[in-house]
């Protein structure tokens, strides 16, 4: 089975793997909350969850790259939107929302056309 | 490619006499590995930056002409036969720039001198060496 988020196959065939992000817990410097200069910092809380996809979308043509790449764009929406995040392998995390998709160099062409990129998906615990 | 003792050499129109071989040497500059969760085996492969690297060897002479200076940009041209009766006879054209001029003397005493030029294309979606029956 295809890796999916919210029922779309949106990762392609291409080269793809998940990471979880967490639990941590978000730490800020005193100094930046309240302008001490002693080396206190503080524990705000737990930080949302997170799943990191990175991967390659590939096409046998410019313009099929770029149509998966229009379809992985219009996911990160505003207002949020969420679904279900499936790797494809048996694990997958409900109620997760397309945060960012970054490319992280240029459309390279060789056999095929083909672009890296990294996802964040996010798991709100306050509603949007 | 190799083209042993190949006819009718030149580079920026200019004839080279005595070649005994040209050498085309395709070689990956950038190749992109892929995997996905789940497997070790590698799912993905694709080549996206290439180089082509032309070596002529010319048989040293008295009279050897003064190589091109690096940096030349010119059009190599030759013609290669598959076997002596010259049936499937093609010619061989590449737009070229000259990065090495070598010389190698072997213990009999010949002397040969290497020109290594590097293929380039006005288009790079296009292969820079064009292969056409004579």
């Amino acid at each position: 089975m295809a890796a999916r988020f919210d029922g779309q196959e949106i990762f392609g065939d291409g080269p793809v793997a998940f990471r979880e992000e967490g639990p941590e817990q978000l730490v800020v410097s005193g100094l930046a909350l309240f302008d001490e200069l002693f080396g206190y910092a503080y524990a705000l809380g737990l930080r949302d969850f997170r799943v990191v996809v990175t991967g390659r979308l590939v096409g046998s043509s410019y313009s099929l790259l770029d149509s998966r790449r229009d379809a992985f764009r219009s996911r990160v929406t505003e207002p949020l939107t969420m679904g279900q995040l499936s790797d494809g392998l048996g694990g997958s995390w409900d109620e997760m929302s397309l945060i960012s998709y970054l490319e992280n160099g240029s459309v390279e062409r060789g056999r095929e056309w083909s672009v890296g990129y990294s996802a964040t998906f996010h798991r709100f615990q306050v509603a949007q | 490619m190799l083209a042993i003792d190949p006819q009718g050499v030149s580079f920026q129109g200019q004839l080279w006499e005595h070649v005994r071989f040209i050498v085309l040497d395709r070689t990956a500059q950038r190749v992109i590995d892929g995997y996905r969760d789940g497997g070790p085996n590698q799912v993905f492969c694709d080549v996206t930056k290439r180089r082509v690297v032309a070596r002529v060897v010319i048989e040293a002479t008295p009279d050897l002409a003064e190589p091109p200076a690096l940096g030349t940009e010119g059009t190599l041209v030759f013609e290669r036969a598959p076997n002596a009766s010259g049936i499937g006879r093609s010619r061989v054209t590449v737009d070229a720039v000259v990065t090495a001029v070598l010389y190698s003397v072997s213990r009999s005493g010949k002397a040969t001198q290497t020109v290594e030029l590097r293929a380039v294309s006005s288009d790079p979606g296009e292969d820079p060496v064009m292969v056409s029956a004579v």
